[in-house]
C-alpha cells in the first residue's frame, strides 16, 4: 500500500500581511524597542567586554600548578616522587636533597614543570600524599614567546602559593581508628 | 553681486560640510545602530588614549573613533587596479557614483530667510522653478558611476550587480517621480522652497492655514499613501536594504563593487550614505514640512485654539527653522537605518514586481484621488 503523503497547510496571508504596510511597522517597532533596551540600559545585551571583564572558570577547573607551604613557609614536598611516577606526559622533574630532619627527610631541591607537555589531568595532584601540588589557581598557563618561559621552576610555582593545613603525612588518628 | 557669491559660497560650505560629516558619521551609527537593535555592542575599541587597561580611562567617544581608524585604513591600504577590463572607466566609476548626490544638495532649502550683517538670504543654493526635477534628473546619472562600475571590473559578478542596478533603479525612478505628484497638483509648484512656503501657509486673513484647526498642512498629513509609496521608492534608489540586490553580498560577493578597494572602494560606501542623508533632506523638504517649525511662522509663533501668539527676532526664527531642518534630516535618517535593519532583502523578480505592480497602480490611483479632490474643493 502506498504512503500517504503529509498535507502541508499554506499559510494564509491576512490583509495586514498582504498590505506589507503594517507588518513593517511592527517589525520596526520590535527594532526600535531594542534599540532603546540596549542603548540606555544594556537590557537584552549579553556580551562581555573581553579583555576588562572575564569570566571566571568554575571551581574544579583544572588550571595553572601550585606549590603549598606549611606553617613555617617552607614548602611541603617531601621529594617522594609520586607525581612524577603517575603523570603521563612526564612533565615533572624532581631532584630530591637531604634535609637532616627526621620527620622529613627529604625535600625537593628543584622541583619543574614543563607546562606545554602538561594535559591538565590533574593525576600529580590526586597522586601527592601532602597536598604539596595543586592545580586550583583558576588561571591558564599564559603564553610566553619562548618555549623555554613555560618551564615552570620552583619559585614561579611558589608565586601563588598558600598554606595548606593538612596534616602531613596523612591524618594518623583517622588511620588509628579505622 | 560680492554678496552674492559670498553668501553661496557659504551656504555650499555649510550644507556640504553638514552632509559629508553627517554621512560619514552615519558609517559608525550604522554600525552601532544594527548592534543596538541586535542586542550587540558594537564597534566601540578604537581610542585615543591608548591601551590604559582601565575601561573607564579610555576615551572611546561611544566608537565615533572607528570612523577615523576607518578612514586613516581606506587611505593607506594598497590602491589595486584592475588588469584586465577598463582601467580608465573603472578608476572613474566612484567619482560618478558620488557627485550626482552632492548636485542634489544644491536645490534644497536648509532655512528660512537669515539676516547677517545687515544681508539677508534665503538658505538655499540655487532656486529655480524646475527644482525638484533636477534632482530626478541626477539621481538618474548616478547609475551610470554604478553600471560602468559594474561593466568595467571583467567580473561576472560585477556585472551582475551593475545590470540589477540598473534594472531597478531605472524602474524605481518612474515611481518616484508618479508617486510625488500628488505633492506637486496641492502645491501647485516644483520648486522645493515653494513647497516648503506651501506647508506653512497662512490664510487671506494671516491667520494659520491648518487642518483640523491644529495639524500644519505637511505632506505626510495631506499625502499619507504618497509619503509610504515614496519612503519604498527611495530606499530603492539609494540601494538599501530590503533593496539591495545590486550589492547582495550573500549572492554577488559585494556586487558592483566587487573589484575595487582602497578608497575607491570608500567612495562607494560613503555615496551610499550621502544619499542616505540626501534622501532624508527631500523627504523632510516635501512631507514634513522642510525647515518649517509647527505654529513658527515669520512674525513669530501663532498657536492654535486661539492660545496666544509669541512674537520673535526674524533672524533668530531663521536659525531655529535651520536647526528644525537639520533636526528633522537627523531623525528621518535614523528612521532609514531602522527599516534598513529590519526588513530582509526582497528577491530580485520581488523588487521589480513590487515597483511595477503595486507602487506604480497605488501612485496613479493617489494621482486621480488627489486631483478628484482638489477639483472639488
Amino acid at each position: 500500500m502506498a504512503k500517504k503523503g503529509i498535507v502541508v497547510s499554506k499559510h494564509k496571508y491576512t490583509l495586514s500581511e498582504k498590505l506589507y504596510y503594517p507588518e513593517i511597522f511592527k517589525g520596526m517597532g520590535v527594532s526600535i524597542r531594542h534599540f532603546f533596551a540596549n542603548i540606555f540600559k544594556k537590557k537584552y545585551t549579553v556580551t562581555l567586554q573581553y579583555p576588562e571583564q572575564k569570566e571566571s572558570y568554575t571551581e574544579r577547573f583544572r588550571g595553572k600548578h601550585r606549590l603549598m607551604t606549611r606553617e613555617d613557609g617552607s614548602l611541603r614536598c617531601v621529594a617522594c616522587m609520586m607525581c612524577a611516577t603517575a603523570c603521563p606526559a612526564e612533565c615533572i622533574y624532581i631532584e630530591a636533597e637531604d634535609v637532616g630532619d627526621s620527620l622529613v627527610e627529604k625535600r625537593a631541591k628543584l622541583f619543574v614543570i614543563d607546562e606545554l607537555r602538561c594535559i591538565f589531568c590533574g593525576l600529580c595532584v590526586e597522586a601527592c600524599p601532602t597536598d604539596a601540588i595543586r592545580m586550583d589557581t583558576g588561571e591558564h598557563v599564559e603564553p610566553e614567546y619562548t618555549r623555554e618561559a613555560f618551564i615552570y621552576d620552583k619559585k614561579k610555582l611558589l608565586q601563588k602559593t598558600g598554606r595548606s593545613v593538612a596534616i602531613q603525612g596523612g591524618d594518623s588518628d583517622y588511620i588509628h581508628k579505622n | 553681486m560680492v554678496e552674492l557669491i559670498i553668501w553661496t559660497i557659504v551656504k555650499i560650505l555649510f550644507i556640504l560640510g553638514f552632509t559629508m560629516t553627517l554621512a560619514g558619521v552615519l558609517t559608525v551609527v550604522d554600525r552601532r545602530e544594527s548592534s543596538m537593535i541586535q542586542d550587540r555592542i558594537g564597534p566601540n575599541r578604537a581610542n585615543l588614549s591608548g591601551d590604559v587597561w582601565d575601561l573607564s580611562k579610555r576615551w572611546r567617544f561611544l566608537g565615533l573613533l572607528h570612523l577615523l581608524a576607518d578612514g586613516i585604513k581606506m587611505i593607506f591600504k594598497e590602491d589595486y587596479s584592475i588588469k584586465s577590463g577598463n582601467r580608465w572607466i573603472h578608476t572613474f566609476a566612484p567619482v560618478l557614483a558620488f557627485f550626482p548626490g552632492l548636485v542634489i544638495l544644491s536645490i534644497i532649502p536648509f532655512g528660512g530667510n537669515v539676516t547677517l550683517f545687515e544681508s539677508s538670504t534665503n538658505l538655499q543654493i540655487a532656486s529655480f522653478n524646475s527644482g525638484i526635477l533636477l534632482a530626478f534628473a541626477f539621481s538618474s546619472i548616478a547609475v551610470y558611476g554604478i553600471t560602468l562600475a559594474g561593466w568595467s571590473s571583467n567580473n561576472k559578478f560585477s556585472l551582475l550587480g551593475g545590470v540589477r542596478a540598473t534594472s531597478q533603479m531605472i524602474s524605481y525612478e518612474v515611481v518616484l517621480g508618479l508617486t510625488l505628484m500628488g505633492i506637486f497638483m496641492i502645491y501647485g509648484t516644483l520648486e522645493l522652497n515653494a513647497i516648503v512656503q506651501g506647508q506653512q501657509a497662512l490664510k487671506a486673513d494671516g491667520t494659520p492655514d491648518l487642518i483640523f484647526g491644529f495639524l500644519p498642512k505637511w505632506g505626510i498629513f495631506l499625502q499619507p499613501l504618497a509619503m509610504l509609496l515614496y519612503v519604498a521608492a527611495a530606499t530603492a534608489e539609494t540601494k538599501r536594504a530590503p533593496f539591495d540586490v545590486p550589492e547582495a553580498e550573500s549572492e554577488l560577493v559585494s556586487g558592483f563593487f566587487t573589484e575595487y578597494g582602497s578608497m575607491k572602494m570608500g567612495m562607494f560606501l560613503f555615496a551610499e550614505y550621502a544619499e542616505v542623508v540626501i534622501f532624508s533632506m527631500i523627504f523632510t523638504t516635501l512631507f514634513l514640512g522642510g525647515y518649517h517649525v509647527p505654529y513658527l511662522y515669520d512674525s513669530g509663533f501663532i498657536f492654535p485654539f486661539n492660545w496666544g501668539t509669541v512674537s520673535m527676532n526674524p533672524t533668530l526664527i531663521g536659525f531655529i527653522q535651520m536647526f528644525m531642518f537639520l533636526l528633522k534630516t537627523l531623525i528621518v535618517a535614523w528612521g532609514h537605518l531602522v527599516i534598513r535593519w529590519t526588513l530582509p532583502r526582497f528577491r530580485y523578480d520581488q523588487i521589480l514586481k513590487l515597483g511595477w505592480k503595486m507602487i506604480l497602480p497605488l501612485a496613479l490611483a493617489n494621482i486621480v484621488v488627489t486631483a478628484i479632490i482638489l477639483s472639488i474643493i
